[in-house]
């Protein structure tokens, strides 16, 4: 694993393939290495979509080795949904195939002329770029159906549906599972939308004729690698809940905390759970002789995944995961699994995050475009995306921009990125994984559930914040409705000082529930000395008969030439002078 | 006293999914836990009304009581 493969799609004449070795970032796989490169290689104010954007996919280190759960695939890039650096992640076969390949990541580079549909072809011999329009405007689906009949069942393959060629910010990038369904997504930060600004359709990569990794110390791997098995074989979550009832596992138990948010966040818990629910989905998939029990990857040791079967016992769609029945579940209104199987099928067909999708839909429900509950006006609201129409175009452009569109105040995004399963307010520590990451909403970049839920690693009671968690929280409306902060001030966020700021005796049992505003008391130079604020009123018309103006005013009023504009009266021989010098010409100075 | 004790993941084999059982009057989440046929150890996180609990925490007339084995996921 110690090749770099650039394909720079604006080059001169086509397509240019650059093999170069790691160099620099050799050492590090995965998020580490995606990440990595995106910090040194974009900058970091360029347009998501335009040339100088990267995408980067990298297996994990330990990729294509016998290691146990190796198989994660990252991808990383500058997010068009958040405007921030993202890494998404992803199951599937093509991590493993390309870490054997020897391959510790593909960057793909430049904006193309026209608009081509790449179709890339990695092997043993090498990588070909091919412009194939026949690819166009195929769902992942139907495009799998097409390579596998090129390619053989053997190969894995990453790909974007028409969400992706359509550059929307939620288009997710699929990888092909081991039955070759393109079910398992980079699904977060619009990434499908950075590799169709790209022109590629497709990356088909086959390692045929190469072998497993080979440690350097067989012995001293063999030895850790079985270590570890046995601990994720013997551990209750990796070897009990997860591959029984898989991620869904959790709907019962983060709705009993009450932070399964319900109908666009309203409330926390849902009715109509158990009918969606982990246990209730695994019954359900064995009844119609699908799998509950199914690894998305070879030499997946956990197992968490499954295959979903519609009631006539045919292939729907892979076991929808615990943020897919959520979002398109109770954030919906929605009790019917096969709605949601369904939407699910959809969303990895067009090629969209689930998380971004459900909420969504959730926001034009809110928006009153259709009813909360409503299972078949979701499925074709999703649909209308895959159609290209101007309608679908909205809805695959997240919650922030429906919400906006329709002039909806609720709308439960961090950065302009959907909040996945877990509501901060019932659950504080997940609420300081949104607010600081610098991915927006994004539950994997903290997983504090772990311990303010499962206490797996550790227990901190979730309604227990302390400190900065605390702001996030605020108490329901009377109608039991949650109201979002729109933004949260960063002097709201520190605890207030006993004995400083708050009148009354300042004991630690009487001290504010809420933080109270830290007010200002350093002098700051470019503020007006509080002994020349008097002398300055008495010459300032403009508050004549007003309130005095505060720290805040003359914060806001900027800089000290303005200030002094405003405080000296406008129409002045002094503000003419001064609005001369502060555009800067010499004309009115003379 | 009366209190409903739900019970999900593997805890269901065999059990039931959601009961209301007799504890003793101003009994403890323990009492339930034994009230519900589950041995000590077997559940590991426990709500009482939403809120986490611990089995030594004291329980009320009426009150809900959720029930679960090790689970993770996300
Ligand atoms: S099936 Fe689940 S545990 Fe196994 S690799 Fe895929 S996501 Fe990971």
């Amino acid at each position: 694993m110690d090749t770099i493969i650039r394909i720079d799609v604006g080059a001169a004449k086509g397509p240019k393939v650059t093999k170069e070795a790691a160099g620099k970032y050799a050492g590090i796989g995965g998020r580490a290495l995606t990440s990595t490169v995106v910090a040194a290689e974009v900058p970091p104010l360029c347009h998501a979509l335009g040339p100088e954007n990267k995408l980067v996919i990298a297996p994990g280190l330990l990729s294509g080795t016998a290691a146990g759960n190796s198989g994660r695939l990252s991808i990383g890039c500058k997010s068009p949904l958040t405007g921030g650096i993202k890494e998404s992640n992803a199951g599937g076969q093509a991590a493993q195939v390309l870490a054997r390949l020897g391959i510790a990541g593909i960057i793909l580079e430049g904006a193309p002329a026209g608009t081509p549909c790449y179709l890339v072809t990695i092997d043993k011999d090498g990588v070909k770029v091919a412009d194939d329009q026949s690819l166009k405007g195929l769902g992942n689906y139907a495009l799998i159906d097409v390579l596998k009949k090129r390619f053989g069942e053997k190969v894995a393959v990453i790909s974007i549906g028409q969400a992706g060629e359509m550059r929307l910010p939620a288009a997710s990038i699929a990888c092909t599972d081991m039955e070759m369904h393109p079910t398992r997504h980079a699904g977060r930060g619009g990434v499908g939308a950075v590799m169709g600004s790209k022109g590629v359709k497709a990356i088909a990569i086959n390692d045929e004729g190469c072998k497993t990794r080979e440690p350097k110390n067989p012995e001293a791997f063999k030895a850790a690698n079985k270590v570890w098995i046995e601990g994720l074989k013997k551990h209750p979550v990796t070897g009990g809940g997860l591959p029984s009832f898989g991620t869904n596992v959790l709907s019962n138990i983060i709705n009993e905390a009450g932070g399964f948010p319900t109908n666009n966040f309203k409330t926390g818990q849902f009715a109509g759970v158990s009918k969606i629910s982990g246990e209730t989905c695994a019954a359900l998939e064995t009844k119609r002789g699908g799998l509950a029990t199914h690894g998305c990857h070879r030499g997946c040791v956990i197992q968490c995944s499954g295959i979903y079967n519609d009631a006539e016992g045919n292939y729907l769609t892979k076991q929808p995961e615990y943020e897919t029945v959520w979002a398109h579940g109770a954030n919906c209104g929605i009790d019917d699994m096969d709605a949601i199987a369904m939407l699910d099928r959809l969303d990895d067909d067009i090629g969209l995050d689930t998380i971004e999708m459900g909420a969504t839909v959730a926001v034009a429900m809110e928006a009153g475009l259709l009813k909360f509950g409503d299972a078949k006006g979701a499925i074709e609201l999703i649909k209308e995306i895959g159609k290209g129409t101007p309608l679908g175009r909205l809805v695959g452009s997240g919650a922030g921009a429906m919400g906006r569109a329709y002039g909806i105040e609720r709308i439960p995004v961090v950065k302009n990125q959907a909040m996945p399963a877990y509501d901060p307010r019932a659950i504080m520590g997940i609420g300081v994984t949104y607010a600081t990451t610098p991915m927006g909403a994004d539950h994997t970049a903290g997983y504090a559930i772990a311990t303010n839920i499962l206490k797996v690693g550790g227990y901190v009671d979730p309604p227990q914040g302390r400190g900065p968690d605390r702001a996030v929280a605020q108490p329901p409306d009377r109608d039991g409705s949650h109201r979002f902060h729109r933004h949260v001030p960063l002097h709201r966020l520190r605890r207030p000082r006993p004995g400083r700021h708050l009148p009354g005796p300042h004991r630690p049992d009487q001290r504010h529930a809420w933080p109270v505003p830290h007010r200002r008391r350093r002098h700051r130079p470019w503020q007006v000395h509080p002994q020349d604020r008097a002398r300055l009123q008495q010459g300032c018309r403009l508050h004549q008969g007003r309130r005095p103006p505060s720290d805040v005013d003359e914060a806001r009023s900027g800089s000290a030439a303005q200030r002094d504009l405003h405080h000296r009266g406008r129409g002045t021989r002094q503000s003419v002078q001064l609005v001369g010098f502060l555009i800067g010409g010499r004309r009115a100075r003379s | 006293m009366k209190v409903t004790v739900k019970l999900f993941a593997s805890l269901r084999d065999g059990r039931f999914d959601e009961a209301v059982l007799e504890v003793p009057e101003s009994g403890f989440v323990s009492d339930a836990i034994a009230a519900a046929g589950l041995s000590e150890g077997e559940a590991t996180v426990m709500f009482r009304n939403a809120r986490h609990v611990l089995p030594e925490d004291a329980l009320v007339e009426g009150d809900s009581l959720s029930l679960f084995p090790p689970v993770g996921g996300g």
